[in-house]
């Protein structure tokens, strides 16, 4: 049996009239222990489609299913991490990750749960910022502390939301290296959403592209069989990962394309050129009528896109 | 059609130094370059290592410390319309609508023609990027990809001379990043102006440049490196990804800019020039200081 289980699910949004699918036939099953990464184009409903697991949204048809149980409501067996972070700005990274672990571990002794948020910021290499504040730290080490806090829930599956949008490419790639290598070690099953199909390639088993239609489906996934721990720079050169790339890439490209509504419409280039602006030329433009011209107007059928 | 200038810009000799109180600070050093008109060339490099810088010193908003700088046979003083920039963020005025954004210039370069030519410039310009429908929005009821389209619309409405890109997609999302990729080209098959881009992106330079310089890494920035991209145009990314001179391009430039961009021509005694690079130095007929030294 899978960990996660998606059938036939659609979703959509708004009321009769006013009404906008999101998704349709939603089909998806999650492996215990696997990388699975979910891109798409943004506004495509990536969200809403975690959300389904999370249980923060309800499906209008089919199921959302955790271990062969429905999900009816968010639950700390679901981890969720935020693009924003998400951390109480009065509390230190400490105290937000404590915040977690109480309310989960309410069994435990108060030693035990200080352990189990020490190892947690151990993990994420934040020892040395434990009493700080969220304001404190930087965008790549806020992120880290909701990775960590997340974590310390022991949840069975990691829900990531575009964890690493908001950060610059270089803190980018630390982070990715990172949870991949944290993954690595405990194995925790994770499904990640992004837009980068980069990012995708080198931390996932498992791509699969959402694909912009309206509503939005899933497309066929993408297996990437490429050995972990995968260096970065060494990937590039790697056969197999510039195959994934090229494939995944033109998927997502052509994808785009289809549903639009085309019209096109006649358009005119009219025959004027600019003036000399920057060098004085006396009064060039005041011995000719009109603007300088190269003597051919142009007009062309453009496809314009609604 | 007229002939194409075979030196549409040239840059000689180009220093940026800056004064700091503990003594001047070389930014870029001997930056030499010439670009063909119609000629599309990509500066890459790290962030930080003063491409921004030379591109700046082109479009006339930073000052030139040493060197000069021919644009189409004149010496270059100054910002002006002959040059058009996309910077990173669109920079639009954010109570005008899109389609007065673009005239906004337009009415100045065009002030010997009529009011309905005018009009046409900024809407053809605005329907090619994908705006047909759109152009009377303001920019905050366009998304960030929208805006640059705007962006681009207006450097283009004006035929500069030349064209300079700052990072144009920078803030983008990759799949949106490859979709305004096409619009500029689309735009650009239309008009090829001579075109100077930065970025640090090693596929959006391949896709979209005839040339790439890669600079060292900074301070005292230097040209490390030249490559030609040998695809022809119109450029269809999908067959662009199946051919394999694309990968053995792609590893070049990413090989530059993992081991390679700390080398500094002009410091190394054993440096041999790659043939793209021979032929660049060739044509200014310049050894690097050191050398002469």
């Amino acid at each position: 049996m899978s960990l996660i289980e998606i059938k036939n699910a659609s979703k959509g949004f708004g009321l009769l009239g006013d009404r906008s699918e999101v998704l349709k036939d939603i089909n998806l099953s999650v492996e215990e222990g696997e990388f699975v990464v979910i891109i798409g184009y943004s506004g495509s409903g990536k969200s809403t489609l975690i959300n389904l697991i999370s249980g923060l949204v309800k499906p209008d048809t089919g199921v959302a299913m955790i271990e062969g149980k429905t999900i009816t409501e968010p639950g700390p067996d679901r981890g969720l991490v935020f693009q924003n972070y998400s951390l109480l700005p009065w509390l230190t990274v400490e105290e937000n990750i404590a915040l977690a672990v109480d309310e989960v571990f309410k069994d435990w002794t108060k030693e035990q749960r200080a352990a189990h948020v020490a190892k947690h910021i151990g993990m994420v290499k934040l020892s040395h910022a434990a009493k700080k504040l969220p304001k404190e730290l930087s965008g790549g080490m806020r992120q880290r502390v909701s990775v960590a806090r997340t974590l310390a829930m022991n949840p069975k599956v990691l829900l990531m939301d575009e964890p690493l949008s908001a950060l610059d490419a270089l803190t980018r790639a630390q982070l990715q290296d990172e949870i991949a290598e944290i993954w690595l070690n405990n194995k925790t099953t994770v499904i990640w959403i992004t837009n980068d199909p980069d990012e995708a390639i080198l931390v996932a088993d498992r791509v699969i592209p959402l694909l912009p239609t309206v509503p939005a489906t899933l497309g066929e996934a993408i297996t990437v069989d490429i050995e972990r721990p995968r260096d970065r720079k060494a990937i590039n050169h790697d056969p197999k990962f510039k195959k994934l790339r090229a494939h995944l890439i033109t998927t997502l490209l052509d994808s785009k394309g289809k549903n639009k509504v085309k019209s096109s419409r006649k358009l005119t280039l009219p025959d004027i050129l600019p003036e000399e602006l920057t060098h004085v030329n006396g009064i060039e433009f005041l011995t000719r009528r009109g603007p300088k011209r190269r003597n051919e107007i142009k007009t062309e059928e453009v496809e314009v896109t609604a | 059609m007229s002939v194409l200038n075979p030196k549409m810009l040239e840059l000689d000799r180009l220093w940026k130094i800056y004064d700091t109180p503990k003594g001047p600070a070389t930014i870029v050093k001997n930056f030499n370059l010439k670009l063909k008109e119609g000629e599309f060339a990509t500066l890459i490099g790290h962030s930080g290592c003063g491409k921004s810088t030379v591109l700046m010193m082109v479009a006339g908003l930073s000052e030139v410390s040493q060197g000069n700088m021919i644009l189409a046979g004149k010496e270059a003083v100054g910002p002006g319309p002959d040059r058009g920039i996309v910077f990173q963020s669109p920079c639009l005025l954010p109570w005008m609508t899109a389609f007065d954004n673009v005239m906004l210039g337009v009415n100045q370069v065009y002030f010997t023609a009529n009011k309905m030519e005018r009009r046409q410039m900024a809407e053809y310009y605005l329907s090619i990027v994908g705006l047909g429908d759109a152009m009377h929005k303001f920019p905050s009821e366009l998304s960030q990809g929208m805006r640059q389209r705007v962006g681009i619309a207006r450097a283009f409405a004006l035929q500069p001379k030349m064209l300079l890109l700052d990072e144009p997609f920078g803030m983008l999302d990759s799949l949106t990043r490859y979709e305004l990729q096409e619009v500029l080209l689309e735009l650009w098959r239309r008009n090829s102006i001579t075109t100077l881009m930065v970025t640090h992106d090693v596929d959006e330079a391949i896709f979209l440049s005839d040339r790439v310089v890669m600079m060292t890494d900074g301070p005292e920035a230097e040209v490390g490196d030249i490559l030609k991209i040998p695809f022809e145009r119109p450029r269809n990314r999908k067959e662009i990804m199946e051919d394999p001179r694309y990968y053995e391009l792609r590893e070049h430039l990413i090989t530059f800019l993992n081991d390679r961009s700390h080398i500094r021509p002009s410091r190394e005694p054993e440096f041999v020039p790659s043939p793209d690079m021979a032929a660049e130095m060739a044509a200014h007929a310049f050894s690097f200081p050191a050398a002469a030294a």
